[in-house]
């Protein structure tokens, strides 16, 4: 036996003060994920309507040119990239960092420009060789619709003035809460869905003011809406990817300490066998 | 009565704030106030910020203020989508 019981007690103390601070984690993460799906969940109502009042719209108006519908000639992409600002959640950021790493390094003629929303996406970003647009790095995990309208217009300021053609977000997509999976998804140019609604009874709406004036307005709010929806989900998966990583470390801390007891006892035992051996012998020296 | 309802539902960004059926809303258009009743023709239209009165199925009546949003009218369903919706008060 290399170890002494001394040794192994002290393990056993501090494998058991680290599955304390696991297990608590665990719990705010799981607390915090309740809170974070309910959000998610309030605010997809509002995202299904937009995308019906969109659908309506296009039912109603034939060939639509607004500057997010423009088909260009793409020189630069604009790659959003949504990680957490906090570490100790599992493969959450590492999968959206290899996911975002295979879709720079792929083969393509234009120019990827990096926003990068989280702390941990950006602290692994600024050491590679990719250009970054900007960063976001103070969201903190509470999704506030008016912070992220702000930091969607950056987005599409971006896009009207040229600087991207394209842009596309990068974010994780929450199916359950052990199942998590990154996701990338287009978000400007806008494609247009021609005449899917077609079967609606009453496509032909009256417009007020008028078409172009209805889009303008709703196309941006669209936007937003969707990055406030993406981001939303996101929240939720690093919260459920905390709290899934969590839990494993507290059951392999369990497993540790259940370990290092059978080794603990089996010292003590060792040491008592011993002890008792000792003064057997002794006494069995001095009748000789 | 029955009859001379329709479905409303106001949603924001955070939630979905009310939903049920009413006889009637007064809303704040983007070309002025304008009032829908039951069978209203097919409309989308933008919102202004200011005020919308709901009359409820009942005939009570409440009173939002809203914020810059999109009206859209088909079929006796009614969706205003907005950023912000205060608490109402009594009308």
């Amino acid at each position: 036996m290399g170890v002494t019981l001394r040794e192994l007690k002290g393990r056993i103390r501090s494998a058991k003060k680290t599955q304390q601070i696991t297990k608590t984690m665990q719990m705010v993460a799981a607390s915090r994920l309740k809170k974070s799906e309910q959000t998610f969940r309030r605010a997809k109502p509002y995202y299904e309507k937009m995308e019906l009042i969109l659908s309506h719209l296009m039912a109603s108006s034939g060939e639509v040119t607004h500057p997010f519908f423009e088909v260009r000639d793409v020189k630069t992409i604009g790659l959003v990239v949504v990680t957490s600002d906090r570490g100790l959640c599992g493969a959450y950021n590492s999968s959206i960092i290899s996911q975002a790493e295979s879709f720079l390094k792929a083969p393509r003629s234009q120019e990827v420009k990096l926003i990068l929303i989280g702390k941990k996406g950006h602290d692994y970003f600024q050491k590679r060789e990719w250009p970054i647009l900007f960063s976001i790095l103070d969201l903190g995990g509470t999704p506030d619709y008016q912070r992220i309208s702000g930091i969607t217009d950056q987005v599409v300021e971006a896009y009207l003035s040229g600087v991207l053609d394209e842009v596309h977000v990068l974010h994780t997509n929450f199916i359950s809460a052990m199942s998590t999976k990154p996701v990338l998804k287009k978000f400007l140019n806008v494609q247009q869905e021609k005449g899917a609604e077609k079967s609606d009874s009453t496509s032909d709406f009256i417009l007020e003011p008028d078409f172009s004036t209805i889009i303008d307005q709703f196309l941006s709010r669209q936007i937003t809406s969707r990055m406030y929806s993406a981001l939303l989900e996101s929240f939720t998966a690093e919260n459920s990817s905390r709290m899934v990583a969590m839990k494993n470390a507290t059951d392999s801390a369990n497993e540790m300490i259940d370990h290092l007891s059978l080794m603990g006892n089996k010292a003590r035992q060792a040491a008592i066998t011993n002890e008792i051996l000792e003064i057997v012998t002794a006494g069995e020296a001095m009748k000789a | 009565m029955s009859e001379k309802t329709f479905q409303l539902s106001v949603t924001t960004p955070e939630q979905v704030f009310f939903e049920g059926s009413v006889r009637s809303i007064v809303a704040p258009g983007g070309l002025g106030r304008l009032g829908i009743l039951v069978n209203h023709a097919p409309l989308i239209t933008t919102l202004v910020p200011g005020f919308l009165v709901i009359t409820s199925a009942e005939g009570e009546k409440r009173e939002l203020s809203i914020g810059p949003g999109f009206l859209d009218v088909s079929n006796n369903h009614v969706t205003l989508l907005t950023e912000t919706v205060s608490q109402e008060k009594a009308a």
